[in-house]
């Protein structure tokens, strides 16, 4: 009895309409590998790189940002929640297990003034571009 | 579905959460991922018995620099809809948001837990 009454909370359409989702995706222009995780924007300035992770879930210390001279590296840990007593899945959509995710810099950055912040599971991590490599102005003194 | 439209000028991509269900004898866990979405970006509408769960997730803080790499939509309205059986009390669902997980506890009605029934002498 139980059981029929929890089949009735999900919708066998849904999977159907998740084929279409993963198309829309693709067409859409957003260039996403699925299986790639945690999915990333990145957004490039003239003094700056900054990139935004999904990472529903973790709680910031179950993160590990690791930026060198040139790449920027990304590491954690999914859990899913503790299944309560005796419960069961009827549906499992979540993924888990852990994960890294590295990408090369188009430039030097520095390392000692990188920024992260994790915010409604969005982690924001914010890299200035390295002071050697930032265009200096230099002052003409006159004779 | 994933369908785009025009909210005061912005582009907002409609996309199904992902969710996890579990169910206990006494209960029905749902636990949906919205990444992005704030406490206050959240609802969720009882009608009849079917449950409709709304994220929308926060603007994004501006800065001077160009989108070069794009793997996830920035503004977007989760939606995903359920149908509750009806050993569920709808009275007593309650939920929670954080670090963009949205968790419902769903109460299944006491009544139907099976109980004995005295009998009187007539």
């Amino acid at each position: 009895m139980w059981k029929a009454s929890g089949t009735a909370l999900f919708d066998p359409w849904r999977d159907l309409f998740g084929i279409e989702n993963g198309i829309n995706e693709f067409l859409s222009g957003l260039n996403y590998r699925r299986g790639d995780f945690p999915p990333a924007n990145v957004w490039t300035g003239d003094d700056r790189i900054e990139f935004e992770f999904e990472v529903p879930g973790i709680p910031a210390d179950k993160l590990e940002v690791t930026a060198k001279q040139d790449t920027l590296t990304v590491r954690g840990t999914r859990e899913a929640d503790p299944l309560p007593e005796g419960a069961t899945f009827l549906r499992q959509e979540r993924g888990e297990g852990t994960f890294a995710r590295s990408f090369s810099l188009p430039f030097k950055v520095d390392a000692d003034a990188v920024e992260a912040k994790y915010r409604n599971g969005i982690l924001k991590v914010v890299l200035p571009k390295s002071k050697e490599i930032m265009p200096k102005k230099i002052s003409v003194v006159g004779e | 579905m994933t369908e785009q439209k025009q909210v005061q000028g912005k582009d907002i991509t409609q996309v199904t959460p992902r969710v996890d269900i579990m169910e206990t004898e006494s209960n029905v866990y749902l636990v949906a991922e919205m990444p992005g979405v704030g406490e206050k970006g959240v609802d969720i509408d009882l009608q009849g018995n079917t449950l409709t769960i709304r994220g929308n997730t926060e603007a994004r803080e501006q800065c001077d620099c160009k989108l070069a790499k794009a793997e996830f939509y920035m503004n977007k309205s989760y939606e995903r809809q359920f149908t509750l059986g009806n050993t569920i009390d709808a009275a007593a669902i309650t939920a929670t948001m954080k670090d963009g997980i949205l968790r419902l506890n769903l109460p299944k009605l006491k009544e139907l837990a099976p109980r004995k029934i005295q009998v009187q002498a007539g």
